[in-house]
């Protein structure tokens, strides 16, 4: 029986509650692989007024391999829908998507996340859609105070405490 | 020694040996080492760095689906124990690091009420704490003192006499609007109180209003406990293992705790004797540890001559509803941490047909993929195609109204060992046997319907409603439950094991009742309650050593 310090017997380093992050998915998608992926993409999220098709987003392709990445867990699954819907277009496209929505949502769940998050993530949509994304933004030092000086809090104040005293509290 | 062979590397006795890093944890570990002890903590998982967190990055939204998830079975990082949830309503959820599920708390801090402490004195019903609101006050007082707790004085929910150190957060456009429909409604409201202060203090920095709170504060502008207490723990002398997965606990021949065995990342088995151990592993972790701690002297687990370790599971069981308004209220602002909270139905009303009650909060709906996933009730066509612009612009008009309601303790709730998984050191998963209680349901139902009162009440133009959160609930409590007699509780009003003397348990597992108050705030209390005793009693059995 040894008596070791402890730092002599650390363990090699290992990130052991921070997951690795990537920014590729698992492998390059096919011609054919991308190309129906963006059609389910427009599917979902067609032109609409200002609102651009999610493949005609500025940067769409960049931050749906993000997408693709973030959900490496669903990679083969959505791979096998898209091959799946290889050969449709048009109504039979929305046909199969609608069914994939009614019938298998452990597929079209995480399909749909990556294809709408991919397109939130772009700074053109974020922009329309007035999303400033998560930031820094501090409170100014008399924010809180200019709000309760409206009074608001007086009608909770006016009613007093209202407690179940247990023990003479 | 029982316990150690040729295989075991045999460590320097500790006085005090804390097993995991969360929030009671590192109060345990400060409390010891600021008074001199020599104390380690051990922890299975490793430091997570402010810049780690998702929302570091634009695909955050994804990250949290999965390799962020709270769920440890989604998540299943090499950090993580597989929870057996076969048998379970809910699914318990944690996140095992430094700084423990604080890493992903929305560190909402209400107390619990005086009415909590005297559940079965005001209901007849479960059982009274052997300790009251007031023996936990001071305690209380001084952790929101050291954490830099951010409120407003005097809450009429509480006896007079309740105080922040710092001041509060604005409530913002989407808390101005909770507020003014709960007086609206005549109800009670406050202005959130967080454990996110609102001014730099100690090793916290200022808020920054990042509204991902329950996601890790890219900031570090949170009362995470592996940004305050546990600095400060290592600063006084403390050391903390991570990598190490405490595997079970050892007693001598005299039946108390000689220290603890536990698995290095390499695999290498380790004993580190103590003085004392505390076991602050959370309501799910610390039964199955005192359960996988059984030899020929405590068949049933140790500290279980009771039979009450595992049971009593209470899960505080979430409902929510989300409305949203013709407003742009900018709702991806936070904390997220609470803007306001209610507690205009905490406490029993018998006319509502159930005893106890819920509390209420606010918060914002951060994330246009977040509102996509709240709208995934809606019919395809609402939702999808040329619907989804709107939808999306709906994030940042949207008001989270979410609660907590009382979960009473019921023995057949449970954690015990399970037979089918195992993590990855080949020790039994905990197994989570958990139902619903007929009260609690009637408690979600009617919490539910007063949070779309609320929305209704100002101006909501469509709601969304979840009468029970499976996935979420990270209140782990009452599995170890305190008491005054041994044959009914597992730890005296001081943590003490009934049964071990020097054995303590200072996490959620001792909650007598649930109470719905967000519990961390009093496992912090608590905490500290138990480790100022633990100090206590190391140095009294040192000097008559």
């Amino acid at each position: 029986m040894s008596t070791t310090p402890l730092d002599l017997q650390s363990a090699p380093k290992r990130r052991l509650s921070v997951p690795g992050r990537h920014t590729a998915p698992p492998r390059p998608l096919t011609d054919t692989e991308l190309t129906t992926l963006l059609r389910i993409a427009d599917c979902l999220i067609p032109a609409s007024g200002e609102n651009p098709a999610a493949s005609e987003a500025d940067e769409y392709l960049r931050y749906l391999n993000l997408a693709l990445a973030a959900r490496a867990d669903v990679f083969d699954a959505v791979l096998s829908a898209v091959s799946e819907a290889a050969d449709l277009h048009g109504d039979d496209l929305r046909a199969e998507i609608k069914r994939m929505w009614a019938e298998d949502k452990f597929t079209f769940d995480p399909l749909s996340s990556i294809l709408a998050g991919a397109y939130f993530m772009t700074p053109q949509v974020k922009a329309l859609i007035g999303y400033p994304g998560q930031h820094r933004d501090a409170a100014g030092f008399e924010d809180a105070a200019n709000e309760l000086e409206t009074g608001i809090l007086d009608p909770v104040l006016e009613r007093g405490h209202f407690y179940v005293s247990a023990n003479g509290e | 020694m029982t316990s150690t062979d040729s295989d075991v590397t045999q460590h320097d006795v500790v006085d005090v040996l804390v097993i995991g890093a969360g929030p009671s944890g590192a109060v345990v570990t400060h409390t010891a080492a600021t008074a001199g002890l020599s104390t380690l903590c051990l922890e299975q998982g490793d430091w997570v760095n402010p810049s780690d967190f998702p929302a570091n990055h634009p695909e955050w939204e994804l990250l949290i689906q999965h390799d962020w998830a709270h769920d440890p079975n989604v998540r299943a990082l090499p950090s993580d124990y597989p929870v057996d949830v076969t048998e379970s309503d809910m699914w318990p959820v944690m996140f095992n690091a430094v700084g423990g599920s604080s890493i992903f708390y929305g560190a909402e801090w209400p107390r619990l009420l005086p009415s909590d402490f005297r559940v079965k004195t005001l209901d007849g019903v479960a059982d009274d704490w052997p300790i009251s609101y007031d023996d936990l006050e001071p305690y209380h007082d001084e952790v929101d003192e050291f954490i830099g707790v951010s409120g407003v004085d005097g809450d009429t929910a509480y006896p007079e006499g309740l105080e922040y150190p710092l001041p509060p957060h604005p409530l913002g456009k989407p808390g101005m609007k909770a507020a003014e429909a709960a007086n609206k409604l005549g109800w009670h409201w406050w202005p959130g109180t967080n454990a996110i202060p609102s001014q730099k203090n100690k090793t916290l920095e200022q808020c920054g209003r990042w509204g991902v709170c329950e996601w890790g504060c890219p900031q570090g502008a949170k009362a995470s406990f592996d940004l305050i207490y546990m600095p400060q723990a290592q600063q006084a002398g403390a050391r903390v293992e991570t990598g190490a997965r405490v595997r079970r606990i050892v007693t001598g021949d005299d039946g108390r705790a000689a220290g603890a065995e536990w698995v290095d990342r390499t695999g290498a088995v380790h004993f580190q004797p103590a003085r004392a151990v505390i076991v602050c592993a959370n309501g799910i972790g610390t039964p199955r540890l005192l359960l996988l701690s059984a030899d020929e002297k405590h068949p049933d687990g140790l500290a279980n001559s009771s039979g009450q370790v595992g049971r009593n599971l209470m899960l505080h069981p979430n409902c929510t509803a989300i409305g949203y308004y013709e407003d742009n209220l900018e709702s991806w602002r936070g904390p997220a941490g609470q803007l306001i909270h209610s507690m205009q139905f905490y406490d029993t009303d018998t006319s509502r047909g159930f005893v106890r009650g819920a509390k209420l909060h606010a918060l914002p709906t951060p994330g246009p993929l977040n509102t996509i996933e709240t709208h995934r009730q809606l019919d395809f066509d609402d939702l999808w195609g040329p619907a989804i612009h709107d939808v999306a612009r709906a994030a940042s008009n949207g008001i989270l109204w979410a609660a907590n309601v009382e979960d009473l303790p019921e023995e057949h709730n449970r954690v015990t060992l399970s037979t089918e998984e195992f993590d990855a050191d080949g020790l039994p998963a905990p197994k989570v046997e958990y139902r619903v209680s007929e009260n609690t349901r009637k408690i979600l139902k009617y919490t539910v319907d007063r949070m779309v009162e609320l929305h209704e009440a100002a101006g909501a133009k469509q709601i969304f409603t979840q009468e029970l959160w499976v996935d979420q609930p990270g209140h782990l409590l009452g599995t170890a439950r305190m008491g005054d007699d041994p044959a009914t509780s597992v730890v005296d009003s001081h943590g003490r094991a009934h049964d071990v003397d020097n054995l303590y348990i200072a996490d959620g597992s001792i909650f007598v009742t649930s109470g719905s108050a967000n519990p961390t705030c009093t496992i912090s209390a608590l905490a500290l309650r138990v480790g100022k005793k633990v100090v206590e009693d190391v140095n009294a059995r040192k000097a008559s050593a």
